[in-house]
């Protein structure tokens, strides 16, 4: 299959039109999403191609998005809605939570309600509270949902054709600081991302690092930094958060003995905290140190601090060390 | 003793699909099933079945925590209620929702999707009063208005409500129109038109079915219900207590299983 170099963007956008030629069923509606081509341009041009019945601009109203988005995949379409950025979900929370989630469960299966939400995440655009959030955990916490995070064009592509085929609902979060950033080969064709497995992006002896989305790329600035002091790190590059691939995890810290998980969302009862208990009840006499967690503070996502708050190379690399020579 | 045919109509239909619903109330009542009791609003069964016959079977129904009862007109059995093994898909009908409001959303999306396919299908919304104060209401009506959408939301109200009701339907800009949430051959009639308006790519419509409290005197709607009957249908008075009796034994059996 024939390569192109691509952007995050370009290739989510690429998965879209493919999706949208393939499947007649495959509608997008949101907030700007069509004229405009979306705030990050993401949907641009499929308005052109498929028309405003099938690239819906909507009212700045998400519960009502993500509301019709349910009744129309009850109709047998596969809407894919997108929330213009994940700290504007909240509105739709409950529809997502109590309606969509459970659609499969309160049916008896007789529903499955395909269903996938796009939203960008995290920091990156100096957004401040409202602009750069990382609700992740409060999804994965939720039964009935899928949730995924790519890291990089190649799975963001494969990731969201996978994510709009599989019969239940999906968040599929994009994170925005890598919009643009992160580049890469991507096939132009058909493939999918299996929605379940991570990735071991790097291989290393002395320090496991789980991660996703743009924090991966952190990860490998203080790998490369540890690697000079001595620190052979593995990086696992989660890409799905729920389901998440414990096997593959557990394989890499029972190889390394030692954890460090890395996120953007607060420490408190964000995903590293799973992660932890999950390393400790499946891994726990493997461990030569306690697992480290790299995050976001407890407090509101800053506008002029965001580069201190996020757990950047130069939060991660001592958090390496440390535990590498504990 | 057989009575004369004048014409035929298929009141008995609804007429039967009332007594079916009212026999599961009041059975749900006797086995003091709470999960089934607080989902069937009785004094209302007649706006439901008359909204129900209003439809075709490409429709799709939305009803609310309090609806339950409408699956029965679209021809589940009471056992399968009871034992939650309703094939709610190919009844083109949803589970009642416990968060209220949510549907009305929902059905505004099934109608889009009608909408898009070029579809003769509408969606229909129920719902107590009481869904015109969520916060969902909103974006169900927003939706609807702009995007016209083939929908019709049947809310039965006191009759003092008709006026807010009026005055919300059009801020939306949306059809509204009252019925006689005590008539059922009525609020069909109204809710047919709403149907037809919606399949005409009219757009949706918001039915004020207006019903009294249980005191105001009037009659008991499957009483004048029957009465219409017994002059309209061929069925025998015998033949009508039959089907009574069915649906009774029928209630009782789905909930002693």
């Amino acid at each position: 299959m024939q390569t192109q170099n691509m952007n995050m963007v370009q290739a989510i956008n690429d998965a879209l039109r493919l999706e949208m030629r393939r499947d007649e069923r495959v509608v997008i509606l949101g907030e700007d999403v069509g004229k405009v081509g979306g705030v990050f341009r993401v949907t641009a041009g499929l308005y052109d191609e498929f028309g405003d019945d099938r690239v819906i601009d909507t009212p700045l109203s998400e519960g009502g998005i993500i509301g019709t988005a349910i009744g129309m995949a009850l109709y047998g379409l596969v809407p894919v809605p997108e929330i213009q950025f994940s700290d504007f979900i909240f509105p739709a929370y409950d529809q997502i939570v109590s309606e969509l989630a459970k659609l499969r469960y309160r049916s008896g299966g007789e529903y499955t309600a395909k269903c996938v939400i796009r939203t960008p995440v995290g920091g990156g655009i100096r957004g401040g509270l409202y602009h750069s959030q990382s609700p992740e955990a409060l999804f994965i916490h939720v039964a009935g949902l899928k949730v995924v995070c790519p890291s990089n064009p190649y799975d963001a592509k494969g990731l969201l054709l996978a994510a709009i085929r599989d019969p239940d609902p999906v968040v599929f979060f994009e994170p925005k600081r890598v919009y643009r950033a992160a580049k890469g080969d991507v096939p132009e064709g058909d493939y999918t991302v299996e929605i379940g497995k991570a990735k071991v992006v790097r291989e290393g002896k002395d320090v496991t690092v789980l991660v996703w989305g743009a924090m991966v790329y952190e990860a490998f600035a203080a790998a490369d930094e540890a690697q000079k002091q001595g620190v052979d790190v593995e990086i696992v590059d989660l890409v799905s958060l729920s389901p998440v691939d414990i096997e593959t995890i557990v394989k890499s810290v029972k190889k390394t003995g030692r954890v460090v998980v890395v996120h953007e969302a607060p420490k408190t009862c964000g995903f590293g905290a799973e992660l932890v208990a999950l390393v400790n009840e499946h891994a726990f006499l493997h461990l030569e140190a306690p697992p480290v967690r790299v995050t976001g503070f407890d407090t509101p996502f800053p506008y002029s601090l965001e580069n201190e708050y996020l757990p950047l190379a130069h939060r991660i690399l001592p958090a390496l060390v440390e535990t590498a020579r504990f | 003793m057989l009575q004369q045919v004048k014409t035929e109509d298929d009141s008995l239909a609804v007429w039967t699909s009332l007594v079916r619903m009212r026999a599961f109330a009041a059975a749900a009542r006797a086995a003091s099933t709470e999960a089934f009791e607080r989902h069937v609003a009785v004094a209302e069964l007649a706006v439901i079945a008359g909204s129900m016959a209003a439809l075709q079977k490409v429709d799709g129904v939305f009803p609310s925590d309090v609806d339950l009862a409408a699956v029965l007109a679209r021809g589940a059995s009471m056992a399968d209620v009871v034992t939650r093994k309703v094939a709610w898909k190919s009844l083109r009908m949803t589970p009642p929702g416990w968060h209220n409001g949510a549907h009305l959303v929902h059905a505004a999306g099934f109608a889009w999707a009608a909408k898009m396919k070029k579809d003769d299908a509408v969606a229909l919304a129920l719902g107590p009063e009481d869904v015109m104060e969520t916060a969902e209401v909103h974006n169900a009506l927003n939706f609807a208005g702009v995007f016209e959408l083939p929908v019709v939301f049947v809310v039965r109200a006191k009759p003092s409500s008709e006026a807010e009701l009026r005055a919300r339907a059009f801020e939306y800009g949306i059809t509204v129109t009252a019925a006689d949430g005590s008539d059922v051959l009525a609020t069909r009639e109204v809710v047919r038109e709403a149907r037809a308006r919606a399949v005409k790519g009219s757009g949706a419509t918001l039915v004020a079915a207006l019903i009294g409290a249980p005191s105001d005197g009037k009659s008991d709607p499957l009483a004048a219900l029957r009465k219409h009957v017994e002059g309209q249908s061929s069925a025998s008075t015998s033949e009508l207590a039959a089907a009574l009796a069915a649906a009774e034994k029928d209630a009782q059996s789905a909930f002693r299983a």
